[in-house]
């Protein structure tokens, strides 16, 4: 029995001790559930006053539906509110929306018309999902007051309501809650609305698939970045140039075919004389565009970009294996060998004792130091427009002052190359006519050893140049000037033609239409831009490495800016000069003293500046290519 | 000579000094106040500001404290506010340009006031430096139409039944308007939107479109059912008559 009792009891307390626990968490969950369903059972309460058929019937099935009335209204104290005391103060959607309510903060509608959600969310307690595409909800709600044909009747937006998902709303553009307004306020406003949108314009035009699918045309984006305009524009200076929207409309865009689009090419001549006063109709037919490797459209711009790449392919191919062979038989295969010295054509002596022989006149000396000063200029202001997408673009032009102030010092570095050429002409001209003997013996002037037109001998020397480069020859007797210099020579000639021609035209692009048509704006802007990089990586490589950088020379030879070599010099370097100077007596008349120290020191200073330079120029370039 | 040289060098250096620490007056230069400096400002001492916008934009959205009192009634009415003319008084308007404030606060330093401020970027600026606004009386925003000038044109030559409601300052309507406007200055428009006929299309017309929305949800909310705006305002306008000049006359 005892047993039994004492069963029982612990039986009576067990059961006790599970209907206490019951009994907690029952009201620990009605608790937390009470929680849950405050606003609901707040919301019952509140229709009771608040019957509108907008709270009783609409709001359960709007998007906030779930949601209770005090999610977004509070009240303290409900007697007071239902005496009409106190009002609920303004609801915050941020409580909820908080990243598009920090967004908005920086919202042209908040910021210059003080909108509030509701103001674009209206019947804000029976907002429902928009059926259908969201583009077309957002384009419908836009143009409740953007009701201009000028938004949704042209262009992608009225693309959009036909049903294309691809093509732009508003809000892909001008963003839904962080819409920016460029157009009011001052410059910098506008140049960042002109970043901005020709940077919106790229999303989706660059976006290979979607042009795929739409069938429109491949490459603008990168076309587009090939020209002046976008190059600038990539370089951080978009004011100056212009952005999509300036030639095609910021909302009415149309096809080219499109007679209305500002782009069809009867209004194209319009269009450009937005910016470009002064110029002939044929000015329009510039290549905005331009594909140099599609072959469609203007086939000379296809066939310039193949003739460009054959010139510096043939040019890179020959010197760099002529440079390298030069090097290997110069260091590498000497220094495998062990054997002493590397091989030089030059002999390294310089000291006040030996003797000296005059190589370059003062007139050639202040025009080659003319001629690095502009060359350097040139490549330093042109080479971050050309690479305007690498990293160091931006700097390089912020560094000169920006890309208006690069454009002055390129142009005023043009000016000093075209005077150098000019005089280089004269200097030519009466090299081969000399006074008092005419056009007598102007062939033999022009192929004879003091020339730099090539002639038999170079063909001679370079055959013996490679012979050397292998071992089967000895180095060529070379004359004044060595088959290397006068390709510099013949580089400068050319160049000047294909670079300041085509540089003429690039400065003078208004003016140029009246003589040529636009496309061969197009065809200079290309010319120049690839001679420049030939000419710049030419210098910089093969003219430093035959100049600075072989055994005897490194790491500066000096005498364009001395003037002078060492007799020993000349006698290793030009034994053919030698000989011809000794039969015919003018070594007396070419004697010199030695420099002296200050312009040593100049030649030193200046020279390795320069070198350095170009070797930075040289790697900021090819960082550049490699890099793209 | 030494005690000559040592009186100059003092005095040189006297005057030096004296020029560094004398400050310039404010009411010389009126100061332009960043928004941070503003509400510095008025935690530490007492402000006066001033929303010199109209009264419907001001009760709509302003600077919590602000008083207002548009533009053109500055130099009627800030003089007769009894106010100490040692205490700050802070200019705002909504642009960044802040040509009204600036306005009035040169009236404001013909009366005597002796720190006057505007307040730079505006109300504009203020909401950019992450400071809110109050709205003792806020308009509903409508869903007003925008009409372009080539629309209003011919909705002029055509002789609806429209009227353009040109809601600039006086002397500049009076510089140059559609053919056919009424001007009734926007710091006016709370009392005289009652002269306005309920029965007629208004084209509410501003300076560049940014008064106009506010304007025509006014004047939605006070029961005028044909409201619409002019695109981009008179700016707009005159850029379209200047392309076709055959177009409506000013």
């Amino acid at each position: 029995m005892i047993t039994t009792a004492v069963g029982n009891w612990k039986e009576r307390t067990f059961l006790k001790w599970c209907l206490f626990v019951f009994a907690g968490a029952f009201i620990v969950a009605a608790l937390s559930g009470e929680a849950q369903c405050q606003t609901q059972a707040t919301g019952r309460s509140c229709v009771s006053c608040h019957e509108s058929y907008v709270y009783r019937g609409e709001f359960p099935s709007s998007v906030h539906g779930n949601n209770g009335c005090t999610s977004c209204h509070t009240v303290r104290n409900i007697a007071r509110h239902a005496s009409g005391e106190e009002k609920p103060p303004l609801i915050k959607c941020g409580s909820c929306h908080g990243q598009i309510a920090a967004d908005f903060k920086k919202d042209a509608h908040y910021l210059h018309q003080s909108f509030q959600c509701r103001d674009c969310h209206r019947k804000i307690h029976a907002l429902k999902k928009a059926p259908g595409d969201p583009k077309v909800a957002v384009a419908r709600s836009c143009t409740d007051c953007h009701s201009s044909e000028e938004y949704v009747d042209l262009g992608h937006t009225a693309s959009v309501l036909k049903g294309n998902k691809d093509s732009a709303t508003c809000s892909d553009c001008h963003s839904l809650h962080k819409t920016q307004s460029f157009h009011i306020g001052e410059s910098a406003s506008v140049e960042r609305g002109r970043a901005y949108y020709t940077d919106r314009c790229k999303t989706c035009h660059g976006n290979a698939e979607l042009v795929a699918r739409n069938k429109l045309r491949p490459n603008v984006v990168e076309s587009y970045e090939e020209t002046y305009h976008g190059k600038i524009q990539r370089a951080g200076y978009p004011t100056q140039v212009a952005g999509c929207a300036d030639c095609h409309g910021g909302h009415n865009t149309l096809s080219e075919e499109d007679t209305r689009s500002p782009v069809h090419p009867a209004n194209l001549a319009i269009t450009c004389g937005k910016c470009h006063s002064g110029t002939h109709p044929r000015f329009a037919n510039f290549e905005a565009h331009p594909d140099y490797r599609d072959f469609k459209g203007k086939i000379a711009l296809d066939i310039t970009y193949l003739l460009m790449v054959g010139l510096l392919a043939s040019v890179f191919i020959f010197f760099g294996v002529h440079t390298l062979l030069w090097w290997r038989r110069a260091y590498w295969h000497e220094c495998e060998k062990g054997g002493g010295e590397p091989p030089t054509l030059t002999s390294g002596a310089a000291c006040e004792e030996v003797p000296y022989v005059r190589r370059f006149s003062w007139r050639d000396r202040v025009m080659h130091v003319l001629l690095i000063i502009s060359f350097l200029t040139l490549v330093m202001t042109g080479m971050p427009l050309k690479y305007s997408g690498a990293l160091w673009a931006p700097q390089l032009f912020r560094l000169l002052g920006g890309a208006e102030m690069a454009g002055v010092l390129h142009r005023a570095a043009a000016a000093v190359l075209w005077g150098l050429f000019l005089y280089t002409c004269w200097l030519s001209y009466k090299f081969l006519f000399p006074k008092g003997q005419g056009v007598k013996g102007w062939v033999g002037r022009l192929f004879g050893p003091d020339s730099l037109c090539f002639n038999l001998k170079d063909w001679d020397d370079l055959k013996g140049m490679f012979r050397w480069f292998f071992n089967r020859g000895p180095v060529p007797k070379f004359d004044r000037w060595t088959y290397w210099e006068k390709f510099d020579f013949f580089a400068v000639f050319w160049g000047m033609t294909a670079i300041g021609l085509s540089g003429l035209i690039l400065w003078f692009p208004e003016k140029s239409s009246y003589i040529m048509p636009g496309w061969l704006i197009s065809v200079a802007s290309l010319v120049h831009s690839e001679e420049a990089l030939l000419a710049a990586l030419f210098i910089f490589v093969m003219h430093f490495f035959h100049n600075h950088i072989v055994p005897g020379k490194f790491p500066l030879e000096r005498n364009i800016f001395t003037g002078c070599n060492s007799l020993e010099q000349l006698i290793k370097e030009r034994p053919s000069e030698y000989e011809r100077i000794m039969a015919e007596g003018r070594l007396e008349s070419m004697r010199c003293e030695y420099p002296g120290v200050w312009m040593n020191l100049f030649a030193g200073l200046f020279g390795l500046a320069s070198v350095f330079i170009g070797l930075a120029l040289t790697f900021l370039i090819l960082w550049a290519v490699f890099h793209s | 000579m030494r005690k000559i040289l040592k009186a100059a060098i003092v005095l040189v250096l006297l005057v030096f000094v004296a020029a560094c620490v004398s400050e310039k007056p404010i009411s010389e230069v009126p100061g332009e106040l960043p928004a941070t400096g503003l509400s510095r400002m008025m935690e530490s001492e007492r402000v006066l500001l001033v929303n010199t916008m109209s009264n419907i934009e001001c009760m709509d959205h302003r600077i919590p404290g602000s008083l207002c009192l548009p533009c053109e009634e500055v130099g009627e009415k800030l003089g007769r506010l009894a106010g100490d003319k040692e205490a700050p008084v802070v200019f705002y308007c909504e642009s960044e340009r802040c040509y009204r404030s600036c306005l009035a606060a040169a009236d404001a330093r013909k009366l005597g006031y002796q720190k006057v401020y505007t307040l730079k970027g505006g109300l504009v600026g203020w909401k950019e430096a992450g400071y809110g606004t109050e709205s003792p009386d806020r308009i509903p925003r409508q869903a007003v139409f925008s009409v372009r000038p080539s629309e209003a044109v011919s909705w002029i030559a055509k002789k609806k039944d429209v009227l353009i409601l040109d809601i600039r300052s006086r002397d500049i309507f009076n510089q140059g308007h559609i053919q056919g406007a009424v001007n009734i200055p926007m710091h006016e428009l709370h009392k005289r939107y009652g002269d306005i006929p309920q029965n007629r299309r208004i084209v509410v017309v501003d300076q560049n479109g940014y008064r106009s929305f506010l304007a025509a949800s006014y004047l939605s909310r006070k029961g005028f059912g044909d409201v619409v705006r002019l695109l981009g305002g008179m700016d707009r306008w005159n850029q379209y008559q200047a392309v076709n000049k055959s177009g409506g006359k000013t």
